[in-house]
């Protein structure tokens, strides 16, 4: 089918606003008599609280409310999973950006100024930032009687009998880092009182109903009193979740309390030191090969730093474990994936969610048994790749098209990646040296089998025939409102600029779920595109009338009505629009998806996790100088089976996006701590590539319409994420010979093949375990 | 951060008016750049009751040549310097240097006379300095001062200014010979970064060198010893071994955040080696352009 709209580089709904500034961010919203809040947070990652003393505090001129814990009316706590994440310490404090009281003052530095008055007694205890120390019976817990609160399973056939039928086996064991989400908008909010009781709270806020349900628990009011209006984001990337839920609670509290508005902000340092990050895991993979290359047993366990509280970390665990094998077909399967608490930073959502870990893992074990078999990085996939009909290890056979081979071969063909391959592997005596390295994915679609997974979208045509779309999806900057804008112009016929889109508004579209998981086109589209139907019928059923012709025989298009046979332009869509209203038709259409279903039998680590699942392959062409470590990454195919591409800049955004993010988590980024103590809070110390570290994208689009999405759309917004690393670290073995088993592959790491962290005094450091090879010696034989 | 202490502001339009308030205040704090000193007054650390701005003295933001010296006003930015004429065709090293500073924001900006005043042990402007034998000058309520910037540093954010004094600027006398220059900076990745081990080389037709290194120092150092051993002598692959063994005595490097010192003396290695060869070979006229990085 030929479409109007769907599959063009349509203007995004938001930009306009964003470049000329009218746009507004939450730290825009500014009301009279605002105070300005400020949280006073942890002094040591882990200790007792004795004794708050707030009465230096109070005295201080202009501060209007000081709260602890003791004043919160409702629950204290909070949390999608697990409800243990405490919206002020009241116990104890877990984590250095745990909040232990809150700030309102008539003025920032007011606030700031009485927070320091604040006198915190606390009894350290002490402190696990180990993940596997925090294991061991004799380690103090952090909440309840166990640290470890996650462990899911897998398991397939019969792993004794899959290691003896093999001929060799290949064990390693890998390490990833904690990644900040590096969102160029830090956190924030404007609480006000709402004029007929409860709180209205405008923010950053990405997941707004399950933020509302946290508001309304603690300041015990029915979810119609609290209202959550999401202001237009400066990215999130997962990370304005659970610290955007503490912060509209600890605004609404204080704003309740003085009966003002209070408007909170969080600088960089207050937003790296408090927000969650992605997991750290560290990865034990143990493969049964066969001498012609297939696999006969994967044995897996993965250990995933949780953190301080339990956040998305059963989740994010579910899907690591679900996807833990890669699209490779292994009769024999047993997979065990750990969540433990520490005192770090607490882990959550993050572009990938479960996936950037574990594909690491995979890729790398992929190209070490391409390598102890004689084959290429290409051939093996291709050998062990799963194909439409096959069964993953979860037992789920996949139906729908599986495009694995597809992706794999266009993006080979692109990267001239065999001739290159075979020519980087030469040995050479240059200092520089070449390689180039690839990895595959495949990811399941949305939520899967972790909860409900519906939402809606409202379409409302205008008497003028002007179009408010609003959806309980939030746009966070992925152009999830463009891409619904679409997807309602092309139903109804009409362009782009008929269309207006409404930021989210918990009191006024249904809850919709979270926008997580790359669902916001495959769940908020389709509900679109069901509304705009709704609203078409009534439409059509009125232009029929007003012609006498059949509504088969009509149609919209560029905003006009048409007679389907001859294209004859027969009334404007605005007349339609108007006469419509006339004849007292509904001119609202509310488009609502429940996604196909999904199940999981966690006893047997079992299911049909996902409804479709994505593949993709990301081809990275590097230069290595093996004198100082560095990394040159010079060419990237990204190649990606979407579905559909709705918006094609949009889709291509996320390529690139993708691709630098999971740049800078191969090369680069790692949030680290020294005793559960951050070591950097700012771009100066925490780096992201810059536009001078990307290198050239070729994207390449794959589409192969699938059945669960709105015009065959699926998902791109995490899979572009989710296997930059390992492509880049496969990449660097080409180029050396060495491998890297822990990311990211700093200078240091690529030259040393370690890492030296420091270690209490100036100067002195700790060798940390090797777990690279160094490159500065070529390994013989090769 | 929000800034919570008070202090006053003051944009004099002579460098006399300048000194008067710098003389009466109890602790004033100049602003130049202020890509230091904004950061320090909102992070608490830096609490003057007086900021004096001295953007506004003409006199102060100038790059000029004169009597085979160049002079970099306290006003000059590091984009100056790399749109400067003079600069590119004198002294291109520098051009070279300012062009590793930071971020284009923060080069339009922060300045040269700034970072030798800030005198963090990563800053890129010392190494330049001592290497070019130049003199930094103040002004005082009692007349100027010229300090050799070799004797500038005393310490980390330690300097030989004394209070009520301006730094009016820093002149680099040109080599009586022809010379050329490569300025070699370790940071961990394309982008912006502090650096982690800092070099510059300048090679003298005469057939003299002259090394300084910064960041793997608490203050910039002429590597005198490396110097003495090259100086005059045909550089051979040997040689340079036996330089690269004196560099261990000349640097004392730490492990910090942003790298181990096992690293960097590995580093301050291979950018000697391939510094000193790009020096000759722009001395000699076939070197790679300048602001190509050799690392």
């Amino acid at each position: 089918m030929k479409h109007k709209i769907i599959g063009k580089g349509e203007r995004r709904v938001d930009a306009l606003g964003k470049v000329t500034g009218t746009a507004k961010y939450a730290e825009d919203f500014n009301v009279m008599h605002q105070l300005y809040g400020k949280v006073l947070r942890a002094k040591h990652p882990h200790a007792k609280i004795l004794k708050i003393d707030t009465s230096k505090a109070q005295k201080l001129d202009g501060v209007e409310a000081i709260l602890t814990a003791n004043d919160i009316p409702g629950d204290k706590v909070f949390g999608v999973v697990v409800r243990n994440q405490a919206i002020l310490a009241h116990d104890k404090v877990r984590y250095l950006g745990d909040g232990v009281a809150l700030v309102a003052a008539k003025t920032k530095e007011i606030a700031e100024q009485a927070a320091s008055l604040i006198e915190v007694e606390y009894e350290p205890l002490p402190v696990i930032s180990d993940p596997e120390e925090a294991f061991k019976p004799e380690s103090i817990k952090i909440h309840g009687d166990d640290n470890q609160f996650v462990h899911h399973h897998v398991t397939k056939g019969d792993i004794e009998k899959g290691f003896t039928e093999a001929d060799f086996i290949i064990e390693k064991k890998f390490k990833t880092q904690f990644i900040e989400h590096s969102a160029i908008e830090p956190e924030a909010v404007l609480a006000e009182p709402a004029e007929h009781g409860g709180v209205i709270v405008t923010g950053s806020v990405q997941n707004l109903f399950s933020s509302r349900r946290s508001v309304a628990a603690a300041l015990k009011l029915d979810l119609n009193k609290v209202q959550i209006i999401q202001s237009t984001l400066g990215g999130s990337f997962g990370g304005k979740d659970e610290v955007m839920t503490a912060m509209c609670c600890r605004a609404a509290l204080l704003c309740m309390k003085t009966g003002k508005p209070v408007k909170m902000v969080n600088t960089r340092e207050e937003s790296m030191l408090e927000s969650y990050k992605r997991h750290p895991y560290v990865l034990y993979y143990k493969w049964g090969c066969k001498k012609n290359g297939s696999i006969a047993a994967m044995e897996i366990k993965c250990i995933a730093d949780g953190g301080a509280y339990a956040s998305m970390s059963p989740f994010v665990t579910w899907r690591s474990v679900v996807q833990a094998t890669g699209p490779y077909y292994c009769e024999n399967v047993k997979t065990d994936v750990y969540a433990v608490y520490t005192n770090n930073n607490y882990t959550g959502a993050m572009r990938g969610f479960g996936s950037p870990q574990v594909n690491f893992a995979i890729e790398s074990m992929m190209d070490e048994l391409a390598e102890k078999v004689g084959k290429d990085p290409f051939e093996i996939r291709l050998q062990n790749g799963f194909e439409t009909g096959a069964v993953t290890a979860t037992g789920q056979k996949l139906d729908h098209r599986v495009s694995l081979k597809e992706v794999l071969t266009k993006s080979a063909e692109a990267a001239d990646f065999l001739n290159k391959w075979n020519q980087y592997r030469t040995p050479s005596t240059s200092p520089k040296r070449k390689g180039i390295g690839l990895a595959c994915s495949y990811r399941g679609v949305s939520l899967g089998a972790e909860g409900t997974d519906a939402a809606g979208t409202i379409v409302s045509v205008q008497t003028d025939g002007s179009v408010i779309v609003s959806s309980g999806i939030t746009d966070m900057g992925q152009g999830a409102q463009t891409q619904m804008s679409q997807i309602a112009a092309e139903v109804l016929g009409i362009s782009m600029d008929r269309i207006q889109f409404l930021n989210t508004n918990t009191s006024r579209v249904p809850d919709s779920g979270p926008t997580v998981a790359s669902r916001g086109t495959i769940m908020g589209g389709t509900a679109a595109k069901k509304g705009a139907e709704i609203v078409r019928a009534f439409l059509m059923k009125t232009a029929s009338e007003m012609t006498g012709l059949d509504v088969m025989s009509l149609d919209f298009k560029d905003n006009y009505l048409i007679d389907a046979n001859n294209g004859e332009r027969l009334a404007s869509f605005n007349e339609i629009a108007a006469e419509c209203f006339n004849k007292g038709r509904p001119m609202y259409g509310f488009g609502w998806y429940k996604s196909p279903q999904t199940s999981w039998d966690e006893h047997h680590g079992h299911g049909e996790a996902y409804f479709t699942f994505v593949y993709g392959v990301n081809i990275a062409e590097v230069e290595v100088d093996t004198e100082t470590g560095k990394v040159d990454v010079l060419n990237f195919v990204s190649c990606h089976d979407v579905g559909k591409a709705i918006n094609r800049n949009s889709v291509l955004g996320q390529f690139y996006g993708g691709v630098a993010m999971g740049l800078g988590y191969g090369l680069m980024e790692e949030f680290d701590f020294e005793d559960s103590i951050p070591k950097q809070l700012n771009f100066d110390e925490y780096l992201i590539p810059t536009s001078m570290d990307v290198p050239n994208i070729i994207p390449i689009i794959v589409e192969n319409e699938d059945a669960a999405g709105p015009f065959g759309a699926k998902s791109i917004g995490e899979p572009s994420n989710e296997l930059a690393a390992p492509a880049i670290i496969n990449a660097i073995y080409n180029a050396t010979g060495k491998r890297i088993y822990e990311i990211p592959a700093t200078l240091e790491r690529v030259l040393l093949g370690h890492k030296l962290t420091r270690k209490g005094e100036r100067g002195s450091a700790k060798k940390e375990e090797v777990l690279a090879d160094s490159c500065k010696i070529r390994p013989e034989g090769r | 951060m929000p800034i919570i202490h008070k202090f006053d502001y003051l944009k004099p339009k002579s460098l006399s008016e300048a000194l008067t308030v710098l003389a009466q205040s109890k602790n004033a704090a100049i602003l130049a750049g202020g890509t230091d000193l904004v950061d320090m007054i909102k992070e608490n650390v830096a609490q003057p009751d007086l900021v004096v701005d001295i953007k506004g003295l003409d006199e102060l933001n100038q790059i000029k040549f004169e009597n085979d010296t160049l002079f970099i006003g306290a006003g000059a930015t590091f984009s100056d310097l790399i749109e400067s004429k003079i600069i590119k065709e004198k002294y291109p090293v520098i051009f070279e240097v300012a062009k590793t500073v930071a971020s284009v924001g923060i080069r339009n900006r922060a300045t040269v006379v700034g970072n030798i005043c800030s005198a963090v042990p990563c800053m890129d402007s010392g190494p330049l300095l001592i290497a070019y034998d130049a003199t930094v000058q103040l002004a005082g309520q009692k007349g100027e001062r010229k300090i050799p910037a070799a004797e500038w540093f005393i310490a980390p954010r330690k300097t030989a200014l004394q209070k009520g004094e301006i730094v009016t600027g820093v002149s680099l006398p040109y080599p009586k010979v022809k010379h050329a220059g490569c300025w070699v900076k370790l940071g961990r990745y394309t982008g912006e970064d502090l650096a982690q081990v800092n070099l510059l080389i300048l090679a003298l037709s005469d057939g003299t060198f002259r090394i300084s290194f910064g960041a793997v120092v608490p203050i910039p150092v002429r590597a005198k010893k490396i110097e003495k051993l090259l100086n005059g002598q045909t550089i051979t692959p040997s040689l340079i071994e036996k330089a690269k063994q004196l560099i261990e005595e000349e640097i004392k490097p730490i492990t910090d955040v942003r790298a181990t010192k096992e690293y960097r003396i590995h580093m301050a290695k291979v950018m000697f080696e391939r510094g000193l060869d790009a020096a000759i070979r722009r001395l000699n006229g076939n070197g790679q352009a300048y602001g190509t990085s050799m690392i």
